[in-house]
């Protein structure tokens, strides 16, 4: 039974209020003809993606600025999630580590609990501390990431203040499916990878497992620090990563069937578990520089999901969508031996049960044509830590968007409002609207304007009173106001270019009642809600095909994000980060040879912005040959493919570090076979 | 390679927040220390610039892992420390030798005030002590070439003593440090003082912090050890005699040495008491996070020759603050700040002359069993005003970190964190006022002055958190250009601050 702290009058009020905003689009929808052809269901199902020249839409929200990673295409490169997601536009990752190690995802400077992670459509950050720990994501059972960068409040709710990422697993195609991978690489690191899809008759299936497993146990150099003209000499200068094997086991099932020709149900099931040592920060004096040498966490994750979609439903002809999903999550986690203090040993469960229900219609009147969007979700999330005094709380959102064509679909105006009531923080209405204009098919223009919000974490709000850092229960939601605007052009040609495309946008988003935490009295830090700060920029990227041999693509992102009281930057975040690819192979597929770089300005790291580290550049590389297409020899392989790589990352051994105290390695080798049946 | 940078161009950045120590070093006009935390270091600075500038040329070490070479790197394995050494404060002895005290590996780190690096001295156990009694300092009988000296030695639990939640004392056996005596290891080394051919070295004893608004605290006691830095380098061992000073009070923070006018050597331990933390109420909006003093603040006069405890001055629960005590350049006054509130508290030295040297029970000088030394206590603070924009009391309510004196004992300026504010007071010394006197009218409050950002919400990102505060000696204008008065800064990064207060 879940434990409920809410108000029962309150909560009949909720439901009544979604109950009338149902009855209000459903008598809307009554009214008009149906005579628009009837689509099948996108959200949260098959990939509804504008595949040509152009930056890809997202079906919920077309006028957002969106990136797409297609997993085909950096097949075999051994590119775990995080660096996919660093090498995007408007997105900075922050690594704590090395491989296994947590790392966390920014959208244009937002903070990670202010960008939203899915997993198919079903989020994948808990209610306690609002982060997703981007290593817990393999990259082999991935279809694609879908990246909406500067909102998604209206359609996900809470914590959508600089993005949304979808990562999407991989779906049966016409033809049964099946992958192997394996990959070693330096510092012991091993990861292995099953997958198949197939479809039989009414029914589809996926089964997937993915492993890794890694020694760390890699030498770092230490940071010396300059002081005007005098520096402060580590000792010792360099030091091995301790405490830092890490291991995960991840499956996921998925089984699905039509039923009848209108609807089709799904259920699945994604589960985790990751056991690691957690070697702290690289601070401090001392022969380990203040490691954590017997410091150890345990997560174990599951999220379930059933999904009952339906198209062209009568008598209105509505494609609705149904989820029930449950995401499961305990975090244990032990240090015996602190640097300070008695030991800790923590054992905390979070979960959350929710629903959702989506109807979509499309209408014509008055000449333009128009897809309404109605949604309601419900969910309840619950975390079971003594020292919390286990809290839950109650979630009910509802949710309206409209995509009107008008003028022949030069222009799209996309309305929306979402209506949130979260307990414990009173209700909210968040508005947005987006517009596109399309005057030729090679150049459109897109802006939006947005509320977004953030309800604080079961962290910032319970985080127990025992020591130095606690939270702080009279936070306040964060609300920002934020907007964007730019332009896409795409088009083939010219010569020697068989494809050219450049998106380039500016951003800006006001933040109050930032949620900070800081040094609140002589004994205490806490969080608490800051001034307005600001986060604004500028994102450009480019792409060219040239003789379908090669593809130049370069990414760049201005960031300026500060406090607007005091006008100091806000940590964490570069300023300008350049990321370029260069890829070169046949258009059979024989081969490819490609290189990244990346370029990381000067990082702020503290409060002031005054402690900063340095620039840098990363260089990877390698090549991926196919052997199923190597004349003769791929005539003897029983295989569609069978791909062999070879990948070496930071090849100039840089030191790398987003974080002041938490090194990353050095230069990487990899080696990887990937077999599809 | 890390940069650091300071947004005040009054102020010298440091390597990394919350430096915990500052001293003028003895000797050589506009030299100090700073103790920095993270990383672990000392770090000497020429206050003559404006801001002060690093004078160690082109670098300066951190505290090598084996911080008192005794072949042990900390962290390592048994019987290798599984701790390393958290710098806690700073006392400068001499132009060659600081004396920076850490915790966590309890020790006091020899150190050179001009380099930051290590000195090498002599470390000694006297013969008859218990093996493992000091269970990091060589055998006993002998000694070995140490670059600090351990702390991690062992104080008796005497009949009766309790913890700071009136808890009985109850360790195992196999917990007591001295054989077949109920004992316990001393831990969080805070202050050091050199008089009379000892070194005093303050323990807070902390016990169990999990619980803020009732934080245990073990019986305090200051380690007294023979000291000896006549050659150069300092020959240390514990006094054979008297290795242990139980402390009157909870959680002592500091120890100053003190001559009396009539050239008796004292030292003054400071204690705060047991200080905890406000929790939460939900039911108001404001975050409650503001100190409270569990158990009364004291200052305890050991006899620097004899090492007995001769008398105590009880000041209330007021939370001492941390720092050493600001003794007026008369010898007069003692005062200090407070760890939970906006005062001042000071204690008349008059009467440490008539100390009796006899052993006998320590006298209480509050008027009870001995004269009243009480100038500003529990019963009469010396109130410093809050800053009208300064944090919510609720959660900061005021913590004045550090005093010390103009050279010619009329000003004192004192650090008040949460307002970060520099503090002015007047005080007319002259003509051998009374205790009436010194309560009733000597000390004036003359102004605050906001040389920091108050620790606040809207002051994200701005310097804050004053800590430590030295004047320089001399005349300035006269004697040297620049700043007078040095503050530390805390927080976001930490900051050593020059500000010119014509402190004369």
């Amino acid at each position: 039974m879940w434990l409920r702290r809410g108000c029962t009058h309150t909560r009949a009020r909720r439901v009544g209020l979604a109950t009338a905003l149902l009855a209000a689009f459903v008598q809307a929808a009554a009214a008009d003809e149906p005579d628009v052809q009837p689509q099948v269901p996108t959200r949260d199902v098959a990939p509804v993606v504008v595949r040509d020249l152009r930056p890809e839409d997202l079906p919920d929200d077309p006028s957002a600025f969106t990136t797409v990673i297609e997993m085909d295409r950096h097949q075999g490169e051994a590119k775990t999630v995080d660096d996919l997601l660093s090498e995007a536009v408007g997105v900075q990752v922050r690594r704590l580590g090395g491989p296994g190690q947590p790392s966390e995802v920014s959208i244009r400077g937002s903070t990670a609990s202010q960008v939203v992670i899915l997993l198919d459509g079903i989020r994948l950050d808990s209610a306690q501390s609002g982060v997703v720990d981007l290593s817990t994501i393999p990259a082999d059972l991935l279809e694609r990431i879908e990246i909406s960068r500067g909102g998604g409040s209206v359609q996900q709710g809470t914590g959508a203040m600089g993005g949304v990422i979808n990562f999407v697993t991989r779906r049966p195609g016409a033809e049964p499916r099946t992958a192997l991978t394996g990959t070693l690489a330096s510092f012991g690191t091993g990861e292995g990878s099953a997958l198949h899809t197939a479809r039989h008759g009414d029914w589809e299936v996926t089964g997937a497992y993915a492993g890794f497993t890694t020694r760390g146990d890699w030498e770092f150099q230490r940071p010396v620090t300059k002081i005007g003209n005098t520096i402060l000499v580590p000792n010792p200068p360099t030091l091995t990563r301790i405490n830092n094997r890490s291991e995960y086991q991840t499956g996921l099932v998925r089984i699905g069937r039509d039923l009848g020709e209108k609807l089709h149900v799904s259920l699945q099931d994604d589960g985790l578990f990751d056991s690691r040592g957690t070697p702290g920060l690289d601070s401090g004096g001392g022969a380990y520089g203040g490691q954590q040498r017997n410091a150890h966490q345990r997560l174990t994750r599951n999220v379930a999901d059933l999904s009952l979609d339906g198209a062209a439903l009568t008598p209105l002809a509505l494609d609705t969508t149904t989820h029930l999903y449950h995401r499961y999550q305990r975090l244990h986690f032990r240090n015996p031996t602190p640097t300070f203090g008695p030991p800790i040993d923590t054992d905390q469960t979070n979960q959350t049960l929710g629903g959702r229900f989506g109807v979509d219609r499309s209408v014509s009147f008055f000449g333009t044509e128009h897809r309404a969007t109605l949604a309601f979700e419900g969910y309840e999330d619950r975390l079971v830590a003594v020292a919390f005094d286990d809290p839950t709380r109650l979630t009910l959102d509802a949710w309206l968007q409209d995509d009107a064509r008008l003028f022949d679909g030069l222009l799209r105006i996309i309305p929306g409002v979402r209506y949130d009531d979260t307990e414990g923080f009173g209700s909210r209405f968040v508005p947005r609207i987006g517009a596109v204009i399309e005057p030729w098919p090679w150049l459109r223009l897109k802006g939006n304007l947005e509320r977004a919000y953030r309800v604080p974490s079961f962290d910032e709000l319970y985080f127990p009173d025992e020591g130095f850092l606690r939270g702080n229960p009279g936070l306040l939601p964060e609300e920002a106001v934020a907007w964007d605007a730019g332009l896409a052009v795409a088009f083939a040609g010219p010569w020697p270019f068989d494809r050219t495309s450049l998106e380039a946008a500016y951003f800006e988003s006001q933040i109050e009642n930032s949620i900070v935490f800081v040094l609140v009295s002589p004994f205490t830090v806490a969080p608490v809600n800051t001034g307005r700060a600001i986060s604004r920029g500028i994102e450009v990227s480019a792409s060219v095909g040239v003789l379908e041999w090669a593809v130049l693509s370069i990414n760049y992102t201005h960031l300026d994000a500060r406090y607007d009281g005091t006008d100091t930057p806000l940590p964490g975040r570069s300023p300008n980060e350049v990321s370029g690819r260069v890829q070169i192979g046949p258009p059979s597929g024989l081969f490819k040879v490609f290189g990244d770089a990346l370029y990381t300005d000067t990082i702020p790291v503290s409060e002031s912005g005054r402690t900063i580290l340095p620039a840098r550049t990363t260089y990877d590389a390698g090549i991926v040959v196919d052997l199923v297409k190597v004349p003769v020899l791929g005539e003897r392989i029983p295989l569609r493919s069978l791909l062999l790589s070879f990948i070496g990352s930071n090849l100039t051994d840089v030191s790398v570090r987003d974080a002041q105290f938490f090194p990353q390695p050095g230069r990487v080798l990899s080696v990887k076979a990937e077999a599809t049946f | 390679m890390i940069e650091v940078t300071s947004a005040d161009s009054r102020c010298a950045p440091l390597p990394g927040p919350f430096p915990p120590g500052l001293d003028l070093v003895p000797g050589i006009s506009g030299r100090a220390v700073v103790a920095n935390f993270s990383p672990p270091s000392l770090l000497p600075f020429d206050l003559g610039p404006v801001p002060p500038v690093i004078s160690a040329a082109g670098s300066v070490p951190v505290i090598p892992p084996d911080s008192d070479a005794d072949g042990c790197d900390e962290p390592g394995f048994p019987p290798c420390p599984s701790t390393t050494p958290q710098p806690d404060g700073v006392l400068a002895v001499s132009a060659g030798l600081a004396l920076l005290s850490a915790s966590a590996y309890e020790e006091v780190l020899f150190v050179d005030p001009a380099s930051g690096r290590p000195v090498t001295g002599t470390v000694g156990t006297p013969a008859s002590f218990a093996p493992r009694q000091y269970v990091y300092l060589p055998a006993p009988g002998t000694t070995a070439p140490r670059t600090a000296v351990s702390t991690s030695g062992c104080v008796p639990v005497e009949p009766g003593m309790t913890d700071s939640r009136g808890d009985a004392l109850a360790a195992p056996p196999a917990a007591w440090c001295l054989p077949g005596l109920p004992s316990f290891r001393p831990t969080f080394t805070s202050g050091v003082a050199v008089s009379a051919g000892h070194l005093f070295v303050s323990m807070s004893n902390l016990g169990d912090n999990s619980v803020p608004a009732s934080a245990q605290y073990l019986p305090g006691a200051v380690l007294v050890y023979d000291f000896d830095i006549s050659s150069g380098a300092p020959v240390v061992s514990p006094n054979a005699v008297t290795p242990v000073v139980i402390t009157s009070g909870f959680n002592p923070t500091h120890v100053t040495a003190y001559r009396t006018p009539l050239g008796r050597d004292l030292v003054l331990v400071s204690g705060s008491g047991a200080i905890g933390r406000r929790t939460d109420d939900p039911a108001t909006p404001a975050l409650e996070a503001g100190g409270i003093a569990l158990t009364g603040a004291f200052v305890d006069v050991i006899d620097a020759a004899t090492l007995r405890l001769l008398a105590t001055v009880p000041l209330g629960a007021v939370g001492l603050a941390f720092d050493r005590l600001a003794i007026d350049p008369t010898g007069r006054v003692a005062l200090a700040g407070s760890a939970v509130g906006r005062a001042l508290y000071g204690i008349d030295l008059e009467p440490l002359d008539a100390l009796p040297a006899a052993p006998g029970v320590p006298l209480v000088l509050d008027g009870s069993t001995g004269p009243d030394a009480r100038i500003f206590y529990a019963g009469a603070p010396f109130t410093i005003p809050a800053l009208p924009e300064g944090p919510p009391a609720e959660t900061c309510n005021g913590f004045v970190v550090s005093a010390d004196w103009n050279a010619a004992g009329t000003r004192l300026y004192a650090t008040e964190y949460c307002d970060g504010t520099l503090v002015t007071l007047a005080a007319d010394l002259s003509g051998a006022p009374s205790l009436d006197a010194l309560r009733g009218g000597r000390f004036r409050f003359v102004s605050i002055d906001p040389v920091l950002a108050p620790v606040s919400a809207s002051s994200v990102g701005r310097p804050r958190a004053p800590g430590s505060l030295r004047v320089r000696s001399g005349r300035p204008g006269v004697d040297y250009t620049g700043p007078d008065v040095f503050v530390l800064a805390g927080s976001p990064e930490g900051l050593l601050c020059g500000i010119r207060v014509e402190s004369r």
